[in-house]
């Protein structure tokens, strides 16, 4: 049974527990949490938390506890004032307990009934709430129970007849959040729903997603906060992704920022532009360039330097690494099929994230062809082709059975506007006055099935800041099932498969309501 | 994995094991034969394509012989459907099982070759440098590597060229002539 407890309308709130330990380092208290990203900043807000509102010893009384006692009667007092940490699993929030219930129980019921429950479950009153009749504060008194025992004793007080709802007395990190308004320039979030799927979740910093390209600009004002730090614990080196067309012994190899510019500066193909457009599309932070999944991480992955040759086996390693330190691998470009490049996907799906494997999103390609480009076509990878803001095929997009969904992009009357590079004077926006943008901070031209891709990268992300145990098969067939159906009806099969379509245009809610 | 073919016309020059060789050399050597141009990539190297296609077979090593140090030839991947792929002059195996350092070396005399990298993200690949680049045509040695037992696939480490999916910059409207009025 899932650990946890039922709030007052009966849905379940799935606890994971944080593994909390309390050390002493030159009479200091030092409590570590366990197995969770930012552990050190969590722990330090955790025992804030428990010091202002469980009395847990402050720093002070702890020195003095171990002047007047000894470092080892110190600990033996901290390990007795233990507290419990806890992450939330549907919003990744902190939350922390101290020995306290908070139970309501239903109006006709006596005090002799009441105070006979609260004993059968080794607990004590600590008082009625001051406002709320027939809500109670209880604790553990005899400090049996810990952190796991308070939550099952909270669930089973849950289950008595007699109690409305039963749960432990948190301190639970809350997260202030800024306007998320869709402005009219970002119609493609607002065809796909993202508005409505960010009341559910807006994603979650512990999911990342690699942007495989031609680098990211990591300093850009409305990337910067979402851009993974230290991806990979095993080489301090790497703080904010890597440049795969360069050997690891390249002193410029731990920086994916993008490098080659070449006249015309805004051509894609001479240029390191296009990273930095897909990042804001799949994660832009926003207030005005947001990505589908505002609050996820972005890692990221350089393997291009403007039109140079590629080496094939560093490709595939960028994809190894990005699937070793993302959930969510987004590529918005094409190439030849390579043995080392299926391996790479083979691997990164079967075997990175415990098992579970990362979601390889790949772009179909702009050819007008019925042909997938590869990796889109790989067996192991999202094909996402383009559909524009009338929910009709974009005109360049590839067509095949291996196209998965499709995603607004442009191609129609509107393009997308996203994160542009920064630079003065590079980009697809190259800073004209009197334009949309005269700072060139953003592109108001993109597209392609490189914008469709990141945007379906971004709805992964989303999937898995839900559900962050589903493997990549479940991640792809929640797609599928969220996706709308566009276009004539005669397009799609008996499978409900449609070569131009896939299996329709991504809708976030309907994908978010599906899992 | 693929249908690939090996061009008959085009072949990829690469210096070998750190060893420098000046373009006009290379143009000196080989500009009778056909076009030479630099490729522009992660590693050094020049595009040969031959005024028609070789007779031989196997032309490398009569190419290699024009230029003087350890140089490897090797003909272009021309894979179905998808744009060429220029081998670098190494090779790419991956194992069944993760290999020891002392596998390795005894895997190397048996088949003359060199370990040059260990895959950093998987343990069963290893790339390699064969011992006579410029006496051996790169994709015999790799179909005898692959026919070991202990290789689950050996190929030719290439480089090749991408495409962006970017926004197509000409609107099909553009691109396409009216209809015509009759």
């Amino acid at each position: 049974m899932a650990l946890g407890y039922r709030t007052a309308n009966g849905q379940l709130v799935r606890l994971k527990p944080i593994e909390v330990s309390i050390a002493t380092d030159h009479e200091e208290p030092i409590v570590e949490l366990h197995g969770v990203r930012g552990a050190q900043r969590l722990a330090t807000r955790a025992v804030r938390a428990a010091q202002q509102t469980f009395e847990f010893p402050t720093p002070e009384a702890a020195r003095q506890l171990a002047a007047d006692r000894g470092p080892a009667k110190m600990k033996a007092r901290l390990r007795e004032k233990r507290f419990s940490a806890f992450e939330d699993e549907e919003s990744g929030m902190l939350r922390v307990l101290y020995r306290e219930i908070v139970v309501r129980f239903a109006p006709r019921v006596s005090a002799a009934t009441r105070k006979a429950l609260v004993a059968r479950h080794g607990l004590a009153v600590r008082g009625p709430h001051p406002t709320v009749p027939h809500q109670w504060v209880l604790y553990d008194a005899a400090r049996r129970l810990g952190g796991i025992g308070l939550v099952e004793a909270a669930r089973s007080l849950a289950e008595s007849e007699e109690v409305l709802f039963a749960t432990p007395n948190f301190v639970s990190e809350y997260r202030r959040h800024g306007v998320f308004a869709i402005s009219q320039e970002l119609w493609h979030l607002r065809l796909v729903g993202a508005g409505a799927a960010w009341k559910s979740t807006r994603g979650r910093a512990s999911i990342a997603i690699a942007i495989v390209d031609d680098g990211v600009d990591v300093e850009h004002p409305q990337l910067r906060a979402n851009i993974r730090r230290d991806p990979d614990p095993s080489e301090p080196r790497d703080r904010c992704g890597r440049d795969f067309f360069l050997p690891d012994t390249d002193p410029d190899h731990f920086n994916p920022r993008p490098k080659v510019f070449r006249a015309p500066f805004d051509e894609t193909e001479f240029n390191d532009i296009h990273g930095t457009c897909c990042a804001g599309v799949a994660a832009g932070r926003g207030p005005r360039a947001f990505g589908l999944a505002p609050r996820c991480r972005i890692v990221p992955v350089k393997i291009f330097h403007g039109s140079a040759l590629a080496a094939d086996a560093r490709v595939a390693d960028a994809l190894r690494y990005s699937a070793r330190v993302a959930d969510v691998v987004s590529c918005s470009w094409s190439g030849s099929r390579t043995p080392d490049i299926e391996f790479a996907l083979r691997d990164g799906r079967l075997e990175e994230r415990k098992g579970r494997g990362a979601v390889f999103v790949c772009a179909t390609g702009n050819e007008e062809s019925n042909r997938v480009g590869f990796p889109a076509s790989d067996i192991h990878c999202v094909g996402v082709g383009a559909s524009t803001e009338k929910d009709a095929l974009a005109w360049y997009s590839n067509r095949g059975k291996q196209v998965c969904v499709v995603a607004p992009s442009n191609g129609g009357d509107r393009e997308i506007f996203t994160t542009d590079v920064s630079t003065p004077g590079r980009g697809y926006n190259l800073g004209r006055a009197g334009g949309k943008d005269p700072q060139g901070l953003f592109a108001v031209d993109f597209g392609g099935t490189s914008s469709a891709t990141p945007l379906v990268a971004g709805l992964c992300a989303l999937v898995l800041s839900r559900r962050p145990s589903l493997d990549a098969e479940a991640v792809r067939a929640a797609i599928i099932a969220g996706a709308r159906r566009i276009g004539p009806k005669s397009a799609y099969g008996t499978n409900g498969h449609s070569n131009k379509f896939g299996y329709g245009r991504i809708d976030a809610p309907a994908t978010l309501r599906a899992l | 994995m693929g249908t690939d073919s090996l061009s008959r016309t085009r072949f990829v020059i690469r210096p070998g094991g750190g060893a420098s060789i000046a373009d006009e050399s290379v143009r000196e050597a080989l500009g009778d034969l056909g076009a030479v141009v630099p490729l522009e990539g992660c590693e050094p190297g020049w595009l040969l394509t031959l005024k028609k296609a070789s007779e031989a077979a196997r032309p490398c090593p009569r190419v290699a012989r024009r230029l003087d140090g350890a140089v490897a030839v090797v003909p272009v991947v021309e894979a179905s459907g998808d744009g060429p792929r220029y081998p670098t002059g190494l090779v790419n195996v991956r194992f069944r099982e993760p290999v020891t350092d002392e596998e390795l070396d005894a895997f190397g005399r048996a088949t003359r070759t060199a370990p040059v990298a260990r895959s950093t993200f998987s343990a069963k690949q290893v790339t390699l440098r064969v011992d006579a680049p410029a006496d051996t045509y790169l994709p015999d040695a790799v179909r005898a590597i692959g026919r070991r037992d202990d290789v689950e696939l050996a190929w030719l480490d290439t480089e090749s060229s991408y495409t962006k999916a970017a926004a197509p910059r000409t609107p099909r409207a553009a691109r396409k002539p009216p209809p015509r009025k009759e």
